[in-house]
């Protein structure tokens, strides 16, 4: 008499013989009872199961679950504004509108364009983020974001039944135009500025127009883009340069992210920037005065601690403004050190509270403020202060 | 035959995160997405709704991972409402120790081949061999074998990332 297959074996520890003809699943269950190499093959197999039903248990996330009748309400709402089916969670609805304040106004760098991160969000339209690596060619943004959104509201091709396609969706269209201007701004900007005008003073975000085709990069250039932005803020947005500020913090950035011998990567995808900074011959006479006394005194400014490793730099920002940049790394003690800068205009405060156990440092710098945190004294935290403007 | 929604939702809702977590990889967004599967399906009303809300989600998930770059959630650090404040309060070490192992069983999946993902996840998000069968295209018993499959690779993977892991520290 043959054996079960390994299949069969799978289909008799999931319960799923009920599923299989009957005949074959009394055939089965009869031989896996009454066969000792089956029977140690099973045991084999159920052990292989539980490990990886315990591996994916792993990434189980923690499930919220709106009502139901708050999902019904919701339906109701989005079907009498024309389907803006694209929805968010129900819970968030209540600040949408802080968001499209966030949008229209930005975050004003001292007079330039307001630097937007994230993608757009709108009243009941989720976040559609910036097509930023079309996989195939696309001319517009927009029209990308409605195209793909009919698309995966496409009908399963295999049973179920095809639902009929969605209506081609207003609040998607509007939201797929911001995103385009978001996406495409830089383009749009360098095709519209004479080759001698100011580039963008931002590593970062000149970095966005260029197709981003590894979802992951490394960390130095992460670090790179943070010490752009960074550097962007204290220079206030400075005239061009032969060599860019933004490039010598990039590279003393880099220096210490080497020395720390980071290896961890992070999703470069998260680093999008997509306005670039008004250049100086916009700001009004006070403000440009002000920027030439600010480049004269413009040192490098130093996001890390020289020798902890960074385990990760992200931007931080308020809506989709983007508001500064956040930096982990592992103290000595394994603990973590959490650094965030914030530019001049971001009040501190904002900040979550301090969790307990943690210990706070706050600084004024003539780029703005560092904040440091973490479950050490606050002595030790004004060392490595000391550490890392040592590295400025 | 009618279907009570409100109890579909109920057992389904969680699942269906379940298994767009693991392809978005944003906790967040999975259940954004999980939402948006059930509002359209309220819309269109299918006559096997639990496995057009899954088909629905993996085009969705697919979609996302085609063409969105997603924004992370610490962009939202100094945003002011209460959901930002609960986000922005999770200890960077164990929001970093999560990732981290996301990031490994993330790594596990992704050496595991495409059909066999796609069943595994189905499966463990409490499709039966039938739907997932009607879902892939194989023959029901065919479902027990790329499971078993699946699982073996999946454990292997897994494995490998924690030995390079130690040997790393």
């Amino acid at each position: 008499m043959s054996h079960v297959d390994e299949g069969a074996l799978h289909a008799y520890l999931d319960g799923a013989l009920d599923e299989y003809p009957a005949a074959e699943a009394r055939r089965i269950r009869e031989h896996v009872e009454t066969c000792a190499v089956c029977a140690d093959r099973l045991t084999a197999e159920r052990e292989v199961r539980e490990e990886a039903h315990a591996i994916l248990a792993l990434a189980a996330p923690q499930v919220e679950v709106p009502t139901f009748e708050e999902l019904r309400a919701y339906v109701v709402r989005t079907s009498q504004t024309q389907g803006r089916t694209m929805s968010v969670r129900l819970r968030r609805m209540s600040w949408a509108a802080s968001v499209v304040l966030a949008l229209g106004t930005g975050w004003m760098l001292r007079g330039g364009d307001a630097v937007t991160i994230s993608p757009l969000e709108r009243e009941g339209v989720s976040a559609i983020s910036e097509p930023v690596v079309p996989a195939t060619p696309r001319n517009d943004a927009a029209a990308t974001t409605t195209t793909e959104l009919r698309a995966a509201d496409e009908a399963p091709t295999t049973p179920p039944p095809a639902p009929a396609p969605a209506p081609v969706l207003d609040a998607v269209s509007d939201a797929g135009a911001l995103g385009a201007t978001a996406a495409t701004g830089l383009r749009a900007e360098a095709a519209r500025t004479p080759a001698a005008a100011p580039q963008p003073a931002f590593r970062v975000a000149q970095g966005t127009a260029e197709p981003l085709t590894d979802a992951r990069a490394d960390l130095n250039d992460v670090v790179s883009s943070g010490a752009g932005a960074v550097t962007g803020l204290a220079a206030g947005a400075p005239a061009p340069a032969p060599t860019p500020p933004s490039d010598r913090v990039a590279e003393r950035i880099d220096s210490a992210a080497r020395a720390s011998q980071a290896e961890r990567r992070v999703a470069v995808q998260d680093q999008v920037v997509t306005s670039a900074i008004s250049a100086d011959a916009a700001a009004p006479p006070r403000q440009r005065a002000a920027n030439e006394q600010e480049e004269q005194d413009e040192t490098p400014v130093s996001l890390v601690v020289p020798g902890l490793e960074v385990l990760d730099v992200l931007p931080v920002g308020q809506g989709t403004a983007f508001a500064g940049i956040r930096a982990l790394q592992r103290l000595e003690s394994g603990d973590t050190l959490e650094l965030v800068h914030l530019p001049e205009g971001i009040d501190p405060s904002l900040l979550p509270p301090l969790r307990p156990g943690n210990s706070e440092l706050v600084r004024q710098r003539p780029e703005g403020w560092l904040v440091m945190r973490g479950p050490v004294t606050e002595r030790y935290l004004q060392e490595l202060l000391q550490r890392l403007e040592g590295g400025r | 035959m009618s279907i009570d929604w409100n109890d579909l939702y109920r057992s389904t809702f969680p699942d269906l995160v379940r298994f767009l977590h693991r392809k978005v990889w944003d906790a967040e967004r999975a259940q954004d997405l999980a939402q948006e599967a059930f509002v359209r399906a309220l819309q269109h009303e299918p006559k096997a709704p639990r496995a057009w809300l899954f088909q629905v989600a993996a085009n969705l998930a697919r979609d996302e991972a085609r063409t969105v770059i997603r924004r992370r959630k610490h962009l939202v650090l100094l945003k002011g409402d209460a959901e930002a404040q609960e986000e922005s309060m999770k200890d960077p070490a164990a929001e970093l120790d999560e990732r981290e192992r996301w990031g490994k069983v993330r790594e596990a999946l992704d050496a595991v081949s495409e059909t066999d993902r796609e069943v595994l996840l189905l499966w463990d998000a409490g499709q039966s061999y039938t739907e997932i069968a009607n879902a892939t295209g194989l023959a029901v018993g065919a479902v027990g074998t790329t499971l078993a499959r699946a699982r073996r690779r999946l454990a292997e993977a897994y494995k490998q990332r924690e030995q390079a892991d130690v040997a790393r520290r």
